[in-house]
């Protein structure tokens, strides 16, 4: 086993990017509500930067080698937010431990990313569609239980991971269409049974912004749009958004935190903004590419597709591209167990960097 | 063949980022005019919908604040603002005179005077001098820009605010009979409309006053202060929970009406609900809606319960009369303040037109007594003196001490209210008849330390937290020296006490020894009825009194009606258990006159503080009839 960890290897051009997220959140968390909610920020800046050095030091190796265990933890602590959670807004996402509130499924997609690279790894060789039918289980079990809460947006964050994991891990593209196609025909089943009411007008007013007649689903899409329209090529300057300021834009520093960095600092800006995460994305694309470790590539690859997932519907949802999901910004948005999970998954990015290890056979790993 | 599925993996998020970054390119720059609103001759536009406030209850479900319909005349502000300019301009009083001679002399095509036609045709529909409605659109249009110039100072840019861009009420109350005259007169006046408005009502005219406080308007300074964004935030905070899912919003316009005094402050939030809103397109110059683009719905405010009950609310208030002072009726198991009169009073619904008299008043309406008014607390206070000696030993049921009128300590004599004294008596019998010198030799052996101690323990010099605003602490002063120790022993001195800090010393004794929270609200609910909060308190405290302590003064407060300072008020038969006090005061010949007690004695259901102010009489003289007359009528209309 290979303990060397060469700070060389730290991949210093990530971690710039990532500050300067941080750092940009920061301020516009600060600008969208209070100093009280930025301050808190930083604590939370600060908590998720001690989790992330944490789990550098530890090899990602031996993590993998409990996800199963992790994965059997956060289901377990799913069951329970159901059985005795908190709910705020309606939904049912937190679990309180003492004073503290997790949010499970938050945890749920690191968990998740772990054990199907591990099942990957294991496996081997792909064979016959009857391979992937424990990881669709494995998938599809939390998400019917976060979807449960109900929240949506997270649920939904996982079936881009289960497909691109496989995809690298070199299932046939034939299974993964043939699942596309059975999921596509289960819709039905959804839209009648499983979505909520609220969740229902939601879509209904991203596919047909004029014909929903109830205010909130509407209003919230055309506030945002509103807002990022009004910003214009410069921006109407940091804390000085008319709309933002006014209090026209609601969840301002969660959700909807891309709408008040357009309107604030323009078109150039924002879009300098969304630049910067192509290239965190590129940059860690890159590190699972040139990783020789198959488990490395595989978890690599399933942050990797999580936070591109997180940062396209997100953005996709604040310009009216996509439904309104409730899904934060990646480092930006406010919210403690966003940032803290966001950071651990980056962590175990850096950590794949650092132990680049060599492939010595094809096999066994373990041994 | 891994290499190209990351390259396929990559292409697909690059392509779907290229997707995002072409929608925002045209949503930003391409359609950047529509969407803030800014085109050539269209603005979107948002307008309140008003929302009515929460109603306030009694404990029995009668209604003590309301909100009613009443119908207002709005107007544009530009209109508003262009009326104002001709005002400035001299151009009055009579337009269409004054544009019939410009039309004539072919003068003015730049002068505003179509502007100010409209004046006229309402004062004339409404028959109200045209001079009012040009005092209010310069004092609106005053308030507008002063709001603007400050948020365009905290901007440091030019900035149009909302308020430039909503109609403003001009005319308000206006008769039904009016309004359906104008609904047929004002056609062709766009940007005017009638629209009803709520307006707080007050069923019960000046009953309980004080407790329910009112309404009004911001003043430009609160306005100024107030931070909407902050303000949210911090109640999102507080509650942990929203109404809606999605959405928040500010909540308060520069009209809205917000609690001034009383529940009606405490509570404001509560209260308020949320204002709706419409968004509407319009047309800048005719200010014509061209479409409703999104409505929501307003949400009523809560509904606050409170523990007064209106009858003996009532009641107290009558039988205090004219005279200064305040009552409060409290049960004493649970600490409901059952009623809570205070004199003076004002008319909740006349107060906008009395204000200016109230507040000049000498006797100082606007103070709510009960809560407010500090007073020494007199011989009331010997209940605490003789529990703290008791209960430190430092005397029993059969120490007596002789009185013979007066007491000389050091170079000054303390006096007692009897010439020739009381006589050998125990502690029963002091507070029988409320002798001041066996409490001066008590406070000599007991000292001012352990005095302090036993008041603090009875509340004195921190608020009751009932839940009225500006409630006084009151205070008990240190104790320095011998003499001020023997003053503060009967009450007298630099000690302070709110009558409400009073009530809660009574409640205890009642009850046998539990601490009792006073509280005036009982029950908060949403508008669908739906109970939000239930503020109910257990006796779950015990004060540290023994149980003979206790049997002691509950025996010699009864012993007060029976045959001590309180005998000849009738009291006796109607079970009262009680302290009188009389209070001097700085000016000769007046006194506080207290009642303080419970009734029936040996199962209370209330207990009372009776306070007369700067009065001439005596505790039991004064305040006795009183209590006497609030038992009697609470009885006797069960």
């Amino acid at each position: 086993m290979q303990r060397l960890v060469g700070l060389r290897n730290f991949d210093w051009l990530i971690f710039l990017v990532v500050c300067l997220f941080l750092a940009t959140g920061f301020f516009f968390v600060w600008s969208a509500s209070s100093e009280s909610f930025a301050l808190k920020q930083i604590i939370w800046i600060g908590v998720g930067i001690v989790v992330f050095s944490a789990l550098l030091i530890v090899d990602y190796y031996s993590i993998g080698k409990i996800s199963y265990i992790l994965y059997l933890i956060v289901l377990f602590c799913l069951f329970l937010v159901l059985l005795f959670g908190k709910t705020v807004y309606g939904a049912q996402r937190w679990l309180m431990v003492g004073h503290i509130s997790i949010q499970p499924s938050e945890m749920m997609k690191i968990a998740l990313v772990l054990v199907l690279s591990r099942y990957f790894v294991d496996k081997k060789s792909i064979a016959g569609f009857s391979g992937i039918i424990f990881p669709l289980a494995l998938t599809l079990l939390p998400m019917t239980l976060i979807m449960k809460q109900p929240d949506l947006g997270t649920s939904l964050i996982l079936v881009p991971v289960f497909f691109s994991i496989m995809f690298i891990a070199g299932v046939k593209v034939r299974y993964l269409l043939t699942i596309i196609a059975f999921t596509l025909s289960t819709i039905p089943i959804f839209w009648y049974f499983v979505l909520h009411t609220y969740q229902k007008a939601r879509i209904l007013s991203f596919l047909w912004p004029d014909t929903v007649s109830s205010f909130g689903a509407g209003y919230h899409r055309i506030q945002s749009l509103v807002t990022i329209g009004s910003g214009g090529s410069f921006g109407s300057g940091w804390g000085k958004g008319v709309q933002n300021q006014l209090n026209f834009l609601p969840q301002g520093h969660t959700d909807f935190i891309f709408s008040v960095i357009a309107e604030e600092w323009g078109f150039y800006r924002a879009g300098a903004l969304l630049c910067l995460y192509v290239v965190f994305i590129a940059c860690c694309i890159g590190i699972a590419l040139h990783t020789r470790d198959p488990y490395g590539r595989l978890i690599v690859t399933g942050f990797t597709a999580m936070f591109a997932t997180q940062i396209l519907i997100n953005v996709a949802m604040t310009i009216g591209l996509a439904p309104i999901t409730g899904l934060p910004l990646p480092f930006i948005s406010y919210g403690g167990s966003s940032l803290i999970s966001s950071f651990i998954a980056l962590s175990f990015i850096f950590n794949v960097r650092m132990r680049n290890r060599v492939a010595l056979a094809k096999d066994g790993f373990y041994e | 063949m891994q290499k190209a599925r990351f390259k396929i993996l990559f292409g697909t998020i690059s392509l779907l980022f290229l997707v995002i970054f072409c929608k925002l390119f045209y949503i930003q720059l391409i359609q950047g005019g529509k969407y803030s609103g800014i085109s050539n001759n269209k603005r979107i536009r948002t307008v309140d919908i008003n929302t009515l406030r929460g109603t306030i209850y009694d404990r029995n479900g009668s209604v003590l604040a309301v909100d009613k319909h009443s119908f207002e005349l709005t107007v544009m502000y530009k209109k508003l603002f262009d009326t104002n300019l001709c005002f400035k301009q001299n151009i009055l009083p009579r337009a269409s005179e004054v544009k019939k001679l410009a039309l004539n002399h072919n003068l003015c095509n730049e002068c505003h005077i179509d502007k100010v036609m409209w004046v006229e045709r309402i004062a004339g529909l409404l028959e109200i001098p045209y001079i009012n409605i040009f005092n209010k659109a310069a004092k609106i249009v005053k308030k507008v820009e002063n709001i603007k110039r400050a948020v365009e100072r905290r901007n440091e840019r030019k900035i149009r605010i909302r308020e430039e861009t909503v109609p403003h009420s001009v005319v308000s109350h206006i008769p039904w009979e009016k309004v359906a005259k104008f609904e047929v007169g004002m056609l062709d006046l766009p940007g005017i409309q009638i629209e009803t408005n709520p307006v707080r009502w007050y069923p019960k005219g000046d009953m309980s006053s004080h407790v329910i406080g009112y309404v009004g308007k911001m003043s430009e300074k609160e306005i100024q202060n107030y931070n909407f964004k902050k303000k949210w935030f911090d109640d999102l905070k507080k509650s942990g929970e929203s109404e809606s899912e999605f959405f928040t919003q500010k909540s308060i316009s520069m009209d809205a009406l917000i609690g001034k005094n009383g529940i009606e402050k405490i509570y404001n939030s509560r209260l308020m609900g949320i204002p709706g809103e419409r968004f509407e397109e319009v047309t800048l110059d005719t200010m014509r809606v061209n479409k409703l683009i999104l409505e929501r719905p307003s949400t009523p405010g809560n509904n606050i319960f409170l523990t007064i009950d209106s009858r003996i609310q009532a009641i107290a208030e009558k039988a205090l009369g004219e005279k200064k002072g305040s009552v409060i009726v409290m049960d004493p198991w649970n600490g409901e303040i059952i009623a809570m009169a205070s004199f003076p009073r004002y008319n909740l619904n006349t107060l906008n037109k009395n204000y200016s008299a109230l507040s000049k008043n000498p006797l100082k309406p606007f103070l709510n007594r009960p809560v407010q008014s500090v007073l020494p607390p007199g011989s009331t206070f010997k209940i605490v003196t003789a529990i703290a000696a008791l209960e430190e030993n430092k005397i029993d049921e059969n120490s007596h001490f002789p009185c013979y009128g007066s007491l000389k300590v050091g170079n000054i004599r303390f006096r007692c209210h009897t010439k020739q004294g009381h006589g050998l008596l125990n502690v029963e019998e002091a507070l029988q008849y409320s002798c001041n010198i066996f409490f001066y030799e008590t406070a000599k052996i007991l000292g001012g330390k352990l005095l302090r101690k036993w008041a603090e323990n009875f509340g004195f010099g921190n608020t009751t937290d009932v839940g009225l605003s500006y409630e006084k602490k009151g205070n008990f002063p240190k104790s320095n020296s011998f003499s001020q120790t023997i003053n503060l022993s009967i009450g007298q001195g630099a000690m302070l006490a709110t009558p409400i800090q009073i009530t809660r010393i009574i409640a205890t004794i009642a009850n046998g020894g539990w601490y009792t929270k006073p509280h005036i609200l009982q029950k908060i609910s949403d508008h669908k009825g739906n109970i939000l909060v239930n503020n109910k308190y257990d006796l779950t405290e015990r004060i540290n009194i023994t149980e003979e302590t206790m049997n002691i003064i509950k025996h010699s407060l009864r012993r007060v009606v029976t045959s001590g300072t309180a005998k000849k008020t009738g009291l006796k038969e109607l079970l009262v258990a009680g302290k009188t006090g009389t209070t001097q005061t700085s000016i000769e010949d007046e006194n506080h006159a207290w009642f303080v007690g419970y009734a029936p004695f040996d199962n209370p259901k209330y207990c009372f503080v009776v306070v007369v102010e700067h009065t001439k009489g005596h505790g039991a003289a004064v305040a006795g009839p009183i209590v006497q007359e609030i038992l009697l009528q609470s009885e006797s209309s069960l």
